[in-house]
């Protein structure tokens, strides 16, 4: 029954199970798009929910995810499958998912245990059968701690855990960068009042915190009408007055060389998925050059080849020379 | 942000006032504060006691406060206005720096002028050349502004 109504995740584009999914991956079955946190009685989403908002009908019983009594169930000695009686024909898919057994085929049919889902309720953190679950529970995750590791499928069983482990650091790292004070507003930048603020401002030639705010607000040119050397003073670490030449935005404080270097590397990274409005596809000239973060590419996708030109200066040494622009001439004008 | 930041020092220094300086706001206005400053021991300006005015930009910390003696100092970097020549004053500012720390430069200034750099010319030739004479004149003036 379950292979006929498409997966929610999928539909979105989002379903992790891939091909072990119980639920069709084919975008021609049709949806269940009805709430079942209406059906239950509240869904905070009220008028704003992507799912509609139907009352259930008389003939469909609700069955809360609760712990039946267990004389009333079967038992459920798993992998001998034996379908529970109780269950009425027609009931919402959410619930099918803990009795999925039940529509597979039964009895002295071995199945591939590789095949077999684990309990959503124990991956989760906690099954209200318990032992008497007819799913299979998987292994307890040594990080996480919840039974989620499917015994039979060691590809997601690695997975899991490399997800676990890197979700961990950042938890470790996001709890130690909470006690992180910005030298220039004197607060936890983790405390201040609006996400936009939660920030770190990254110097990249020391290790300074700031809130991101505040460190560009004191390197912006606006303040610095008067006595202000911009060059020197401004770009220079608040604290230690070494010069950096840009600042790297990033919501974890780091500890060690290599965290500062993963954060730098993955902006980067970021900035360099993203077209430069200054080179516009070819079109404009960007001031940066080379040393430009963002993406210089043409329309067809094809990358600007980088041109040095080298010019034999005095003494043999050899210059690169940068492209002219018309506003270098007005510079040296003093208009 | 400013009025934070002044309000974050003020308890700062409260909790942990320095030892030879205090400071704190002028009435209900927090932009404008009073500090005093001990003469330090091992200078011409020992036992006295130096009021300073402070006034806050609106946007401090990003610009520097604007500090003054109220008292008459015989120093090469304080003029008879009161206005101070320090570089972490002007240039040299940085947004990491509080009063607590300004305050404290001001007293090193005492301790160490710097002739090179000078507001009053005169002061800092007599510093130079006779540095007894300095010391003397700094010193009547320390008893007779900055005492009692």
């Amino acid at each position: 029954m379950s292979k006929r109504v498409l997966c929610k995740f999928y539909m979105h584009g989002a379903c992790l199970k891939g091909e072990y999914c119980e639920f069709s991956h084919d975008r021609t079955d049709p949806p269940n798009n009805i709430c079942t946190f209406y059906q239950r009685g509240v869904c905070s989403y009220g008028a704003r929910c992507r799912y509609d908002h139907v009352k259930p009908s008389r003939s469909q019983p609700i069955t809360p995810p609760l712990p039946v009594q267990s004389n009333t169930r079967p038992s459920a000695s798993y992998p001998s499958l034996s379908p529970p009686s109780s269950h009425s024909p027609v009931k919402p898919t959410w619930s099918t998912e803990s009795h999925i057994l039940s529509e597979e085929p039964t009895g002295s049919i071995p199945v591939n245990p590789e095949e077999m889902p684990i309990c959503s309720f124990a991956a989760a953190g906690l099954c209200p059968y318990g032992e008497t679950c007819m799913q299979m529970h998987g292994d307890t995750c040594p990080i996480c701690g919840k039974q989620c590791l499917h015994p039979y499928r060691p590809e997601e069983r690695e997975e899991h855990l490399r997800f676990c482990q890197r979700n961990n650091r950042r938890l470790e790292a996001l709890r130690k960068s909470q006690d992180i004070e910005c030298s220039v507003c004197l607060e936890k930048v983790l405390s201040k009042p609006t996400a936009a603020e939660r920030k770190f401002g990254l110097l990249s030639e020391c290790d300074h915190p700031f809130c991101v705010s505040c460190i560009r607000n004191w390197r912006s040119n606006s303040l610095h009408d008067s006595g202000i050397d911009v060059n020197q003073a401004v770009r220079a670490c608040p604290i230690c007055r070494r010069l950096s030449y840009y600042v790297i935005p990033s919501i974890l404080w780091y500890f060690s060389k290599e965290e500062k270097d993963e954060i730098m590397d993955s902006y980067k990274a970021k900035l360099k998925s993203i077209d430069c409005k200054y080179f516009d596809f070819g079109n404009g000239s960007c001031p940066f050059g080379t040393s430009c973060f963002y993406k210089h590419a043409y329309r067809d996708g094809s990358l600007e080849e980088i041109k040095l030109r080298h010019v034999d200066a005095d003494e043999g040494s050899t210059v690169i020379v940068k492209m002219i622009r018309l506003s270098d001439f007005f510079n040296d004008m003093n208009l | 942000m400013a009025s934070k930041r002044i309000q974050k020092e003020l308890l700062d220094l409260q909790k942990d006032p320095p030892t030879s300086c205090s400071a704190g706001p002028v009435g209900e206005d927090l932009f404008h504060w009073q500090a005093t400053i001990m003469g330090p021991a091992e200078s011409p300006y020992s036992g006295g006691v130096f009021f300073v005015k402070i006034h806050f930009p609106p946007d401090y910390p990003f610009k520097p406060p604007k500090v003054n003696f109220q008292t008459k100092v015989y120093h090469p970097n304080i003029n008879s206005n009161g206005s101070i020549c320090l570089d972490i004053l002007k240039e040299q500012w940085s947004p990491a720096l509080t009063i607590s720390k300004v305050l404290l430069s001001i007293c090193s200034l005492l301790c160490d002028p710097n002739p090179d750099d000078p507001l009053v010319p005169e002061i800092a030739h007599l510093y130079k050349t006779q540095r007894s004479r300095y010391e003397e004149t700094a010193r009547a003036w320390t008893q007779k502004y900055a005492m009692g």
